[in-house]
């Protein structure tokens, strides 16, 4: 074993290698010491090694403008030494810097040899900035992609639905657990009794020697034994449940719990405890007060190297769960609701103002009139604007009838499939457009509607869904999706630290030539239409 | 002599023996690795294990190397033109170095009938000392091994083989030549108190 090995096998990606792999990475490197402000590479260079930092600080400059910092354990240099792309910025010792060297031909040769080293540095040199990328452990992505097969540990405590709810409390507490499921003849869960629908029933009088299936709730909200933490994660906060079932190739496997998830959440549990509160909400200022810790909670997401998509799914069934309950407050009993605009395509943006379409029924703005507006359904006569219409492919189901809303959105859907040619030309206006750093991403939003819609589906869609299902090139779509989702997140970035950081406004700037690659290529395809 | 220290060549050594007498005991493993403008070049190292002539099973516990593992290794005139050539051209860097550059040269003497050249050598141990008297401060703790790992905050490197002393000592060196240039040493200077033997 020779001598760093052990501080590498800490780092990703080194920590995929074994010790020889490592051993010969180490065999030709170099360490080397920058004094303050010496050159370590210069801008449009191809490199031959690769950097990373051990000791000290890296800056890497445009000019003279500093434009990200590489500090310990972090790397550089990457996409120029695999890519062979001319380097972008000019990497300079902002500190007295000790740098770990390693052989471009070395590390080709190891991600030829090593599946998961492979596997990693491409997913880096895929990300347009390669270059500023950190490669910091990622502490929180690793929660999320553990498996609910890694936290549970318990076998499912079931009974049959003749058991008594006496039979129930004695299971619960012989095996000291807080549900039971209830399971059918061929062994199929039916419902489930929680600690909480026991106190329920005691407390209004229920017997002792009723069925269990008069007291169990039903149906059991499921995830599989292979899903993520985030999906199970989703499951509690969308049902506001307590316990899980978990299940394996459809059948009953184990309960999963809200406090095992805790477990591994520590000190980050503070997520799962939305449900509860969210519940108890009465005024407005309980609200603020919850918004106000749900996006302070949003800072560590946002620092931690989550990708939009992931930090909208977690975020989304929060706001979800809050709206729900104010609109229990705001709506009268006749209303169905629908989300519509980015909250409908479950794309979160900042400040959390919900798009409500009203269908029916009537939802006052009252004491929480700064979480959402709205607009009502009777505007979206046959006259309404078109564009108007096809923004209403974006919505979904929160609150009333859903059939009701299911037979608006077909008939707002036959509305808009009758008048193709008119989407055509909304999209060809679209395209004559200009793109700015301030649009980008709106533009995106609308090209990949319209052209979903025009394709004649009518379903709401996060937008890097609509674009990767463009048939346009695959480096086009890969890129514009990647892109498409950074701007997103430098938007919520600016919203909740309140300014722009220098590499998020050069990652702007270049975004708008990404972008105008995918409308050309748009404009392209539209001509075979 | 060049002017500037960071234009020197040096190459850091370190060897394992079968025990502390430099004149009975004998080398049985060498690591050299050289350091070039601020850069510790690893692809230049140069590590061998040497089959001496009498192994001594009590220093296994020095350096964990097991007379087994020498069976197969070369003698030391087979491996003495490359060890030569690798100090050549460099001043010597290592701690308590001033052992190992004897260990050396009894080890040619006695073994080639040959004066090993050495165009000096510098003890990591001597230069921290000097560093720290030279910010003001009285040395009043012992300046081992361990403590300029701990000094330089590099316990994490695996110790006790020769390559691996080698380089956690070759890192330390490297940060203390940073040092010596911000307080214009100049290379006479380095040689002369890098190489004072001082007991402690």
């Amino acid at each position: 074993m020779l001598p760093p090995s052990d501080y590498l096998t800490k780092i990703k990606p080194f920590s995929y290698l074994d010790e020889e792999q490592i051993d010969e990475l180490i065999k030709n490197m170099h360490v080397s010491l920058y004094k303050t402000g010496k050159t370590v590479f210069k801008k449009g260079k191809v490199l031959d090694r690769i950097y990373l930092v051990r000791d000290g600080e890296l800056g890497l400059f445009d000019g003279d403008d500093l434009v990200e910092v590489i500090g310990n354990n972090e790397f550089t240099g990457l996409s120029s030494a695999i890519k062979k792309e001319k380097t972008e910025f000019e990497g300079r010792a902002i500190a007295d810097t000790i740098c770990f060297e390693f052989r471009a031909k070395d590390i080709e040769e190891m991600m030829e040899r090593n599946q998961e080293f492979a596997e990693f540095i491409e997913k880096i040199l895929r990300m347009r900035f390669s270059e500023i990328f950190h490669f910091e452990e990622d502490e929180l992505m690793a929660l999320f992609s553990k498996k609910v097969s890694d936290v549970i540990f318990r076998d499912p405590v079931t009974c049959d639905p003749e058991s008594t709810l006496r039979d129930v409390v004695r299971l619960m507490k012989e095996n000291g657990v807080g549900s039971v499921i209830i399971t059918n003849r061929k062994g199929n869960p039916v419902g489930i009794i929680t600690h909480t629908d026991v106190i329920d029933a005691l407390a209004s009088d229920v017997p002792l020697l009723s069925r269990a299936e008069s007291v169990m709730s039903s149906p059991v909200i499921a995830v599989d034994l292979s899903s993520s933490l985030l999906d199970a994660y989703i499951k509690f906060i969308e049902s506001a449940v307590n316990h899980l079932a978990v299940a394996r190739d459809g059948r009953l496997a184990g309960v999963i719990t809200i406090k095992d998830l805790m477990k591994s959440f520590e000190p980050r549990s503070s997520l799962l405890n939305y449900p509860k509160i969210v519940k108890k909400i009465e005024d407005p200022e309980q609200l603020e007060d919850l918004i106000r810790d749900v996006l302070s909670s949003m800072k560590n997401m946002l620092r931690s190297g989550l990708n939009y998509e992931t930090i909208s799914s977690i975020y989304i069934p929060v706001f979800d769960q809050i709206l729900r309950q104010i609109l229990k407050k705001t709506a009268n009993e006749s209303a169905t609701v629908a989300i519509i605009g980015d909250f409908g395509r479950r794309e979160l943006i900042l400040p959390p103002v919900y798009r409500l379409l009203i269908i029916d029924g009537e939802v006052k703005n009252g004491n929480f009139s700064e979480c959402y507006t709205t607009v009502h359904a009777s505007s979206f006569s046959e006259e309404k604007k078109l564009s108007d219409l096809v923004e209403l492919a974006d919505s979904r189901y929160i609150s009333g009838s859903g059939a009701r809303y299911v037979s608006f959105k077909e008939e707002i859907g036959r509305i808009v499939e009758g008048k193709k040619d008119e989407v055509l030309s909304l999209m060809k206006k679209e395209l004559r457009e200009k793109i700015t750093a301030e649009n980008c991403d709106v533009k995106v939003e609308k090209i990949a509607r319209l052209w979903t819609v025009y394709n004649g589906e009518f379903t709401s869609k996060t937008t890097s869904e609509r674009v990767r299902s463009m048939s346009l090139d695959p480096e086009v779509i890969s890129l514009t999706s990647e892109i498409y989702s950074t701007i997103k997140l430098i938007r919520l970035r600016e919203a909740i630290f309140g300014n722009r950081s220098k590499t998020d406004a050069i990652i702007l700037k270049k975004s708008v030539g990404v972008i105008r690659t995918f409308r050309n290529a748009v404009r392209e395809e539209m001509k075979t239409w | 002599m060049v002017e500037d220290i960071l234009k020197e060549n040096y190459v850091v050594i370190d060897v394992e023996t079968t025990g502390l007498n430099t004149k009975k005991d004998e080398i049985i493993a060498f690591a050299s690795i050289p350091i070039k403008e601020m850069k510790i070049h690893m692809d230049e190292s140069y590590f061998t294990l040497i089959k001496p002539e009498r192994f001594r099973i009590t220093s296994i516990k020095y350096h964990g190397i097991t007379e087994n593992d020498l069976l197969s290794a070369p003698e030391f005139y087979e491996v003495a033109e490359k060890i030569e050539n690798a100090l050549i051209s460099s001043v010597v860097v290592g701690y308590a170095v001033n052992i190992d550059v004897e260990f050396l040269r009894n080890a040619f003497k006695k073994k080639l009938r040959k004066k090993l050249k050495i165009r000096g050598y510098l003890d990591i141990a001597e230069i921290e000392h000097w560093l720290i008297k030279r910010r003001g401060r009285a040395v009043n703790f012992k300046l081992d091994f361990d403590s300029l790992l701990k000094i330089y905050r590099i316990e994490k490197f695996s110790r006790h083989s020769a390559m691996g002393d080698a380089f956690a000592t070759a890192y330390i060196f490297l940060k203390q030549l940073s040092q010596l240039q911000e307080l214009d040493v100049s290379p006479e200077d380095l040689t002369r108190f890098g190489k004072k033997i001082v007991f402690f």
